[in-house]
């Protein structure tokens, strides 16, 4: 497979983008995130509509969309305030994530749970900057709201630990990492018009059937995450999938398996 | 058959016990409205009267003793509510929650307790509190609610306040359950569990009118 290789190269060219080294930096790396999400939200909505998901849940997906175009602004403008650069949006692969409002939700509860962490994570490189380390726990505190209602919505626990763990950049690049399109996030690396192994990875296995709407697994499996995230070979932390993060991931990982065995995936767009 | 979702069960007890709830929460309110006054008669020895003051906080030992007091509240209010309440007394599955957040909330004191003590601070102690809820658990939801959206807004208050990387780490994983918390409360109470972009740092000052009146001694 010279995929893992590819991946693990463009991993490493995400991850030399990043330096939490100054505030801007910090910043910038909150940002790549907040992109993130917020093109996923915005992009998968538009493709989906309140009859897809139980009551009031897709008026509830529409405000987290919303904070996360707020969360992009006021990034953005703090960053050209501080005579700054702000990173702007990339071109992302969502695969099978937009295949169905399953999918959806549990990868947006993946992608929530992992901006808790960054942010847990960063804080420590802002404990100079009393403003921006307020501003960035006011945004961290709405990811980790979110990351509870998604949490629930897909069957989870809303709060699965006493404590969240904190993530590292490079945890965090390697989940991140597989949703960016290679010659977008990583010019002049690893361009091989590879597409996103976030989506491709998990989609053979078989599972149960879902009820859709808002996914209820009522168990994550213990088994295929580390296989889903560590396809990219020895860049990702062994340790990650026993965060708290492994049940976002587990799910999401679940939901994927449940397409493939109701075999009524669409094309990824 | 499938069972109805959960918020939807919750939002029709409201609804049916709409006159309950505006009780619980008016008393709430009226708690909240005089909570100014009443904490300034506190007498000295309480954790949260001794810090009435952002520039009283001049040390990571003075932040974690804030943190504490707000988290020995919260743990008396749920290992008290819940010895008062059952799972009959909530919607199925609630009841579980719930504890996990009682539970959750005494992790908080004892790491905070051990932190304090190992840097040869002395961690602040269980006051006495009065909650208002009587035997009414709608009562006891919007308390609920109201004492972790405060909680994430203290820690974000003063987060700043901190200079060890390691401690303000530590308040981040913290202050993140409470959010997590605070979000499942909102929606419990047919709120909406993300209701700002952005959450609202207060100050200890703030706090303290918030939090105030439930401490009677």
């Amino acid at each position: 497979m010279t995929g893992s290789r590819s991946s693990d190269r463009r991993l490493a060219a995400v991850l030399a983008q990043v330096d939490v080294s100054t505030p801007v930096g910090v910043l910038n790396y909150a940002l790549t995130l907040e992109h993130l999400e917020h093109a996923f939200y915005r992009d998968g909505l538009a493709g989906l509509e309140a009859a897809d998901f139980d009551d009031g849940v897709f008026d509830n997906l529409a405000a987290i969309a919303a904070h996360e175009a707020d969360h992009v602004a006021t990034l953005t403008d703090t960053i050209v305030q501080l005579g700054g650069e702000p990173v702007t949006e990339v071109e992302y692969d969502f695969g099978e994530a937009f295949a169905d409002p399953a999918a959806f939700l549990a990868t947006a509860q993946a992608l929530e749970n992992t901006g808790v962490g960054a942010y847990t994570g960063a804080a420590q490189f802002l404990i100079a900057e009393d403003a921006l380390l307020t501003a960035a726990l006011t945004i961290h505190g709405v990811e980790a709201r979110h990351a509870s209602y998604l949490n629930r919505l897909n069957g989870g626990q809303s709060f699965p630990d006493a404590v969240d763990a904190p993530l590292t950049p490079e945890e965090v690049m390697a989940i991140a990492t597989p949703f960016f399109v290679a010659a977008s996030a990583a010019p002049g690396t690893g361009g091989t018009g590879e597409t996103s192994g976030a989506g491709a990875a998990a989609s053979s296995s078989a599972g149960s059937g879902s009820n859709a709407g808002a996914v209820r697994a009522t168990t994550a499996p213990s088994t295929g995450v580390g296989t889903a995230y560590r396809s990219g070979g020895e860049g990702i932390p062994e340790g990650l999938p026993l965060l708290g993060l492994a049940g976002a991931a587990a799910a999401a990982l679940l939901a994927r398996r449940r397409l493939a065995a109701r075999g009524d995936e669409r094309p990824a767009p | 058959m499938q069972p109805q979702r959960l918020q939807e069960r919750f939002l029709v007890a409201i609804a049916t016990e709409r006159r309950v709830t505006r009780r619980g929460v008016l008393v709430g309110s009226v708690r909240l409205a005089t909570g100014g006054a009443l904490a300034m008669t506190f007498a000295g020895g309480i954790g949260v009267r001794r810090f009435a003051s952002a520039q009283e906080l001049a040390s990571d030992l003075d932040v974690l003793n804030y943190a504490l007091t707000l988290e020995h509240l919260e743990a008396a209010f749920y290992r008290q509510g819940l010895e008062v309440f059952d799972g009959a007394d909530f919607d199925a599955g609630v009841f579980d929650n719930l504890a996990a957040i009682r539970d959750h909330e005494a992790a908080h004191v004892a790491a905070l307790t051990e932190a304090i003590e190992s840097m040869d601070g002395t961690p602040v102690e269980e006051a006495d509190y009065d909650f208002g809820y009587g035997n009414d658990p709608l009562a006891f939801l919007a308390v609920a609610a109201a004492l972790e959206k405060t909680g994430v807004s203290a820690y974000d208050g003063v987060g700043q306040f901190l200079s060890d990387p390691d401690l303000l780490t530590a308040a981040g994983g913290i202050v993140a359950v409470e959010a997590r918390h605070a979000s499942y409360l909102n929606e419990l109470n047919g709120e909406s569990p993300f209701p700002a972009a952005f959450e609202t740092p207060l100050a200890p000052e703030e706090v303290l009118a918030i939090a105030g009146p439930f401490i009677v001694s």
